[in-house]
């Protein structure tokens, strides 16, 4: 008997008795007879990730340079006693945050894109917003330092993004920490326009009044109650226009808190570096190899849930390791198929015949 | 040379219940000498036997020894879960192994009949009816192996449907396998799926141990594990994994094994 007419015996499962080496075999046994379809998804998504990196096109990208020492949006920090430092977040950090956040919202966006001339091709559909929500991003660069970066296709739109996305969170910042003095300047005003329609109503009653009376003879007096009815509608008159004067100082108090506040939100960041039109796009090899290395990787977590799938599902005996949970391992035993049997005793006799031919003596090979 | 003249390789002829002048069987004809019946499933030449299938059985019967620190039983149904399992295959490997190797008297019986699938009865040989009708005939039944004189035959061929039930339990029939097991050394059924056959069950009444034979990839184990239970208290030789093809390279496997 020779060593390989041993293999079936040889090929016979393992000695363990355990459950989890039954599935191990039947796992390897499940994948390595269908490898060419457990294989298949990872080479189509393979594929599908080089035609992906294929088309993908070279992006220009431009950089600004932001620094930040407070954020007048946001509440003074600090660590007390109790207090958990590591909730600490630096200005950079905080200003990063608050322009990824505005980014993310669709009305921010689109104030950013119409000012970087996207908005016509946003509104006739030629470009998605979410396609301009993943070009612009502002990410810390340090503690009081962030950028704000965007990629486009050509470098003027790259530019644009940046530069309109910091007018836009400069004009967003302004007209955030302006709010109270606005409403309040509106307020006033608003009550301005009443006071001064009240105050024409009183000017007018004292005209009226006054014209309807008789003209005075010289050393005359009006009677008592006409100078009482006089002295009431002048005094109605001066009561609204001290609210007049008043109502005016509240609205240049609200307009001047305006100016202040937005002096300051313009104090609390200034752009270090300037935004610059880029003149050569961004290499694109690393994010091709991302690109196919993500979709092999995919492939093969579906090959994965594939092979898991199919060996749950398949309850045949795959391997004595199967058995082995109630027969003794020594009650099994297995056998190939005879087609396998006969191909390898072919090859063998065939390997036999040829052993003898050479070794025959010349004489009768001659013969 | 006739059947009494060979008996139970452990008895002498004079044991032989064949030779019992009550028995019903004590006039019955010998079996030819080189008796060149065509028979109804060919017993293999022993020769002709692949090596992976009598390897592994000959592990299965030396691990059983090694195990019981007996001999081998007397009646041996080889049985499956499924059809088509493999089981006429393993049967007469196993008849033709003990008979050749173990120098033993075998009879392998072809149980094909309780479920009607059996080749037709040979012209001119007694088929089931006619042996319980009168048993004396058994020799005329029994075809021999033409290489193998120790390898005797049982095909009794169909019986009819209505017919099968009964037989099973009659006093008849079991009078016929106990003439068997007490003639022969070791008798070999060929039994039918017991999963599919309940005469199968009642069959291993009958039989010492039994020996499955599960096709790798077909028979699910929950399938054997209920086969095996039904054959419960039978005990079982060990279970035959037929055409097992693993892919697993041997590297691999040897980590499994690890």
């Amino acid at each position: 008997v020779s060593s390989d007419t041993l293999v079936p015996v040889a090929a016979a499962p393992p000695r363990s008795t355990t459950l989890g080496r039954a599935f191990w075999w039947r796992l390897a046994d499940n994948f390595f007879r269908r490898s060419i379809w457990f294989l298949l998804p990872v080479l189509a998504m393979g594929a599908f990730g080089v035609m992906q990196a294929l088309n993908t096109k070279a992006l220009y990208r431009t950089s600004a340079t932001l620094s930040a020492g407070s954020n007048p949006l946001l509440p003074e920090q600090s660590v007390n006693a109790g207090g958990d430092a590591r909730l600490w977040e630096t200005p950079g950090a905080q200003t990063a945050r608050i322009i990824g956040e505005r980014l993310g919202t669709d009305a921010f966006l689109r104030d950013v894109a119409e000012s970087a001339g996207l908005g016509e091709a946003l509104e006739s559909g030629l470009i998605d917003i979410d396609v301009v929500r993943a070009s612009v991003w502002a990410a810390d660069s340090g503690d009081t330092l962030l950028s704000i970066n965007a990629t486009w296709e050509d470098p003027k739109t790259s530019f644009e993004l940046v530069a309109s996305t910091i007018d836009e969170y400069g004009r967003y910042l302004t007209e955030t920490v302006t709010t109270d003095a606005v409403e309040a300047e509106a307020f006033w005003t608003e009550r301005l326009d009443t006071l001064q329609a009240e105050l024409s109503v009183a000017e007018e009653e004292l005209g009226d009044y006054a014209a309807s009376l008789p003209p005075l003879r010289e050393g005359q007096d009006y009677p008592p109650d006409v100078t009482i009815n006089i002295e009431r509608l002048s005094g109605n008159l001066e009561a609204v226009e001290a609210q007049v004067r008043e109502t005016e100082a509240q609205i240049d108090t609200a307009v001047l808190t305006q100016s202040q506040q937005a002096t300051e939100a313009g104090r609390s960041y200034n752009v270090v570096d300037q935004p610059r039109q880029p003149e050569a796009p961004e290499s694109t090899l690393m994010k091709k190899a991302m690109l196919v290395v993500s979709f092999v990787l995919m492939g093969f977590v579906i090959a994965l849930a594939a092979l898991l799938l199919t060996t749950a599902l398949d309850r045949s005996i795959a391997s004595a390791a199967d058995l082995s949970g109630f027969v003794g391992l020594g009650q099994i035993a297995t056998v190939a198929p005879l087609k396998q049997v006969r191909g390898r005793r072919r090859e063998r006799s065939r390997g036999e015949r040829g052993r003898r031919a050479r070794n025959r003596p010349a004489a009768a090979g001659v013969a | 040379m006739s059947l009494t003249m060979r008996g139970r390789s452990e008895r002498s002829d004079d044991e032989s219940v064949f030779d019992d002048a009550t028995d019903a069987t004590a006039n019955v004809p010998a079996v030819p000498q080189g008796s060149s019946l065509e028979l109804a499933s060919p017993m293999p030449r022993y020769d002709d036997l692949p090596w992976e299938i009598t390897e592994s059985l000959r592990t299965i019967v030396n691990r059983y020894e090694l195990r019981t620190a007996d001999s081998l039983p007397t009646s041996i149904a080889v049985t499956s879960a499924l059809a088509g399992e493999g089981v006429t295959t393993m049967s007469q490997a196993l008849a033709t192994l003990i008979a050749q190797e173990m120098g033993r008297f075998v009879c392998w019986v072809d149980c094909g009949w309780l479920t009607g699938r059996t080749g037709a009865s040979v012209a001119g040989q007694p088929d089931l009816l006619d042996l319980l009708d009168d048993l004396a005939q058994i020799h005329s039944a029994f075809q021999t192996a033409p290489d193998l004189p120790g390898l005797i035959s049982l095909a009794p061929g169909p019986v009819p449907e209505s017919k099968r039930n009964l037989i099973v339990r009659s006093p008849a029939f079991e009078r016929l396998l106990r003439v068997l097991t007490q003639e022969f050394d070791h008798v070999v059924f060929d039994l039918p799926p017991v999963l599919s056959s309940a005469n199968s069950l009642a069959m291993l009444r009958q039989a010492d141990a039994s020996l499955f034979v599960v096709r790798h990839r077909s028979t699910t184990v929950a399938q054997l594990r209920r086969a095996i239970d039904s054959t419960q208290p039978t005990p079982n030789l060990g279970i035959v994994i037929n055409r097992y093809r693993t892919s697993i390279p041997a590297r691999v496997r040897r980590l499994l094994d690890a």
